[in-house]
């Protein structure tokens, strides 16, 4: 079990990030982690994370408003924040 | 360049910070605490607990400058607000302490300077001896001898403050006021993210600004205010959180 230390670390960095819900942290991390092989329109991102399409579409709109995913960059490419 | 500005260099951007969060989290990514944090909605179930436990504390963090903002605060506020409260003051390691003194005549909370293992307690004021760094736990306040980071900085307030963050059985209100240097901005974070309230002084009242300016520029501060305003906010703090009021 994590300890109050790891927790409260945790607790800051996903607060630094606005994040919120179990989704957007899985889509966030399936984008971070495909990064460099990913050559997907977006619609097809919900089948490979394992949520619904509306759920998904909701995940990637807020990711996209907090900054960390830049679908604008190249619309057939996610990119996520920074890396 | 006055000297006032050039003496301000915000020291984490937030934009690193959050680029700093997002490699932090990538680490620990297969990490279940990540979805149990996630889960617990962590800022919903902390609120909730403070309502339950009914135990706001407000910590008050400065340097340089700070004492006259905490006479005019304390002097503001009324004795009953249900809350406790925690000064940590960067004092001179080399001499007594007269600062629980200097508070206790504008208060008529009771003002006490903090012995280790001491219980804390609603409508009253504790104050951090010198050269110690305070943390909390399970309601009682520990004392350490004080020390300094790889650049001898003094780190006392955001000692406090992350241990604050932690207590799931108290309501963190940290305040930030005048001071230099840039103790208080980890700390600060640690708060907001446990779902406090984060508070600086408007650095244009403030004798010596950079510390607040700082904690401002990271982006983690809910209220900014003068000292007349801080102690507004805490009224309105006390009465919300005695009626379980969440906004």
């Amino acid at each position: 079990m994590a300890n109050d230390v790891e927790f409260t670390a945790i607790y800051r960095w996903l607060a630094i990030l606005s994040l919120e819900s179990l989704v957007e942290w899985d889509v966030l991390v399936f984008l971070h982690r495909h990064a460099h092989i990913l050559l997907l329109p977006t619609s097809e991102i919900p089948k490979l994370a394992g949520y619904d399409t509306d759920t998904t579409a909701k995940a990637l709109h807020r990711l996209q408003q907090m900054g960390l995913e830049d679908g604008r960059k190249c619309p057939r490419r996610v990119l996520p924040f920074g890396l | 360049m006055s000297a006032s500005r050039s003496s301000f260099r915000p020291l984490a951007p937030a934009e690193e910070l959050r680029r700093y969060a997002l490699l932090q989290l990538m680490e620990v990514a297969d990490s279940r605490t990540v979805r149990l944090a996630l889960l617990n909605r962590f800022h919903h179930d902390v609120a909730r607990e403070w309502n339950k436990n009914g135990f706001p504390v407000v910590a008050f963090g400065g340097s340089a400058g700070a004492l006259p903002v905490l006479r005019e605060i304390l002097g503001l506020l009324p004795d009953d607000t249900g809350m406790a409260f925690v000064v940590i003051q960067h004092l001179s390691p080399d001499h007594k302490s007269l600062l629980a003194e200097i508070l206790g005549k504008r208060t008529k909370m009771r003002v006490v300077q903090i012995k280790d293992n001491m219980e804390i307690e609603v409508n009253q004021v504790f104050v951090i001896p010198p050269n110690t760094d305070l943390t909390i736990a399970d309601h009682t306040l520990h004392l350490a001898p004080r020390t300094l980071d790889e650049r001898r900085r003094h780190r006392s307030i955001d000692s406090f403050f992350n241990s604050m963050a932690g207590e799931r059985t108290i309501a963190g209100i940290s305040i930030v006021l005048s001071g230099m240097d840039s103790d208080g901005i980890i700390g600060t974070a640690a708060v907001k993210a446990s779902g406090g309230v984060t508070v600086a002084q408007e650095p244009e009242t403030a004798i010596h600004g950079d510390l607040p300016r700082h904690v401002i520029a990271d982006g983690f501060v809910d209220f900014i205010r003068g000292p007349e305003g801080i102690a507004e906010i805490l009224v309105e703090l006390s009465k919300r959180l005695r009626t379980g009021a969440d906004s």
